[in-house]
């Protein structure tokens, strides 16, 4: 059931990609897309009554650290691609004067 | 001004009379920015204990600079840390962690020793504050950038400025 | 029980990223898509990894510092007539394919738990440097992969300082003999 819930997320985010004018709507897009894909990989690394991986064994089970260590960095760099693509929205404000991807292809 | 006498042993009036946002905010950021980056040295230095590692102590370290940059004005930020010495900075994690990397290769698995202490415990610290200093530094330079732009109507174009040009 | 917190948690996310997409105002998206980042922390901290929730709060905190400053200005905080037709038309076609997908897989894949393997210390426990297991295997067992996304954050970062590069003000002599 959860997993379907992280699905739709991910759905969302990409209604937010393609069907969106404005390019600021087209970011938050990508960043909510980023949120459900790391929560679904999370997802599968758990377990029922699981704990966090931290090294004193106890008798409940412990959840799955390795999909944990490819969404740790993951996220760092999805910081990275939120700079990049606000970058590239500001020399699109500086250049069109708009946010709005019709009207720069009218200007053109 | 009696706020000020009761505190002016504690630090140098200097500081909180500059341009830059409230003496409210610069007070509390006075206070703050000490146990911030001791917090983000925190957490790299004992990433292989706690929940928390490389990536996390960069971050933070780097908000101790976001916050210096909105309470004072990126010329303040940029007195302690330099542009070019940032730069740098971020070259010589990325290098050092791809030593690390060669050292632990070569001397697998018994760079990796068990232990807790912070010499004892092998290559898995110094791997740490090597990727905290390289992800401290490139935010801090992309916060630098985007803290001093503005685009501005000159001549009918648009042009991305700086906030901080220097006057001829 | 916590199955159904944590589902209480997703749909409070998928509700702010409906308010967030659809909303007219651009302040209040960037602000919306914050309060998903911070449910979405309290979720990692229930799902047991308590490295992820700190770093995605933080991560989620500067998000917000970067979009606030670089997008909102004051003759743009309002967006009009926002959806494209052929846009949902493709993602009406997409939807449909993903529901026949969900319906011939679901059956198979439910309670999915049953189907994930269990996991074993046993490879893990040899190299235990450390008390920190996630950390640890960052570092030792996934370091090609480590070294592949640190490479692809400072490609990022150099790229956007590569786009942000200063233009020198020069005044247009004309004007200033007029």
């Amino acid at each position: 059931m959860i997993y379907s819930l992280s699905l739709l997320l991910i759905l969302i985010g990409l209604y937010g990609i393609i069907c969106k004018k404005n390019v600021v709507k087209i970011i938050l897009g990508i960043i909510i897309m980023e949120y459900g894909i790391n929560l679904f990989i999370l997802l599968l690394g758990w377990r029922k009554e699981a704990v966090a991986p931290i090294l004193d064994l106890s008798k409940n089970p412990v959840a799955d650290p390795v999909p944990q260590a490819m969404v740790l960095t993951v996220i760092a760099a999805g910081l990275g691609l939120v700079s990049l693509m606000v970058a590239l929205a500001i020399r699109l404000y500086e250049q069109y004067g708009t946010f709005d991807t019709t009207k720069m292809k009218e200007e053109e | 001004m009696t706020e000020e006498s009761l505190f002016e042993s504690a630090k140098p009036e200097k500081t909180l009379q500059e341009p830059g946002m409230d003496l409210g905010v610069k007070r509390a950021a006075t206070w703050l920015r000490g146990f911030f980056f001791l917090f983000g040295f925190y957490c790299t230095l004992y990433g292989h204990r706690i929940p928390s590692g490389g990536f996390d102590g960069g971050i933070i370290v780097a908000c101790t600079v976001i916050l210096l940059m909105l309470a004072w004005g990126s010329h303040h930020a940029h007195m302690k840390l330099g542009k070019l010495v940032a730069w740098n900075l971020q070259g010589i994690g990325a290098l050092l962690f791809f030593i690390f990397i060669g050292i632990a290769v070569s001397f697998f698995p018994s760079g990796f020793s068990s232990g807790s202490m912070l010499f004892q415990a092998g290559l898995i610290p110094w791997m740490n504050i090597s990727i905290a200093l390289t992800v401290g530094a490139s935010l801090f330079m992309v916060f630098s950038i985007l803290a001093e732009l503005r685009v501005k109507e000159v001549a009918g174009k648009r042009i991305l400025l700086s906030r901080t040009r220097k006057k001829r | 029980m916590i199955e159904v917190i944590i589902g209480i948690f997703i749909v409070a996310m998928i509700i702010g990223a409906l308010i967030a997409l659809e909303s007219k105002d651009l302040f209040s998206a960037v602000i919306a898509v914050g309060a998903i980042g911070l449910a979405e922390s309290v979720c990692f901290l229930l799902l047991g990894a308590p490295e992820l929730a700190a770093s995605q709060a933080v991560v989620e905190a500067l998000t917000l510092v970067i979009l606030i400053r670089a997008t909102i200005r004051r003759d743009l905080t309002s967006v009009e007539d926002d959806t494209e037709l052929f846009g949902m038309g493709f993602y009406f076609v997409l939807l449909i394919i993903t529901a026949l997908f969900l319906l011939h897989a679901a059956p198979r894949f439910f309670p999915m738990q049953d189907f994930l393997p269990t996991y074993s210390e046993k490879y893990l426990l040899p190299l235990s440097s450390s008390h920190n297991l996630v950390d640890e295997v960052v570092l030792t067992n996934r370091l090609i992969d480590t070294v592949g996304r640190t490479a692809a954050l400072f490609a990022a970062i150099v790229g956007t300082l590569a786009i942000l590069r200063r233009k020198r003000f020069k005044k247009p002599k004309k004007e200033s003999h007029d």
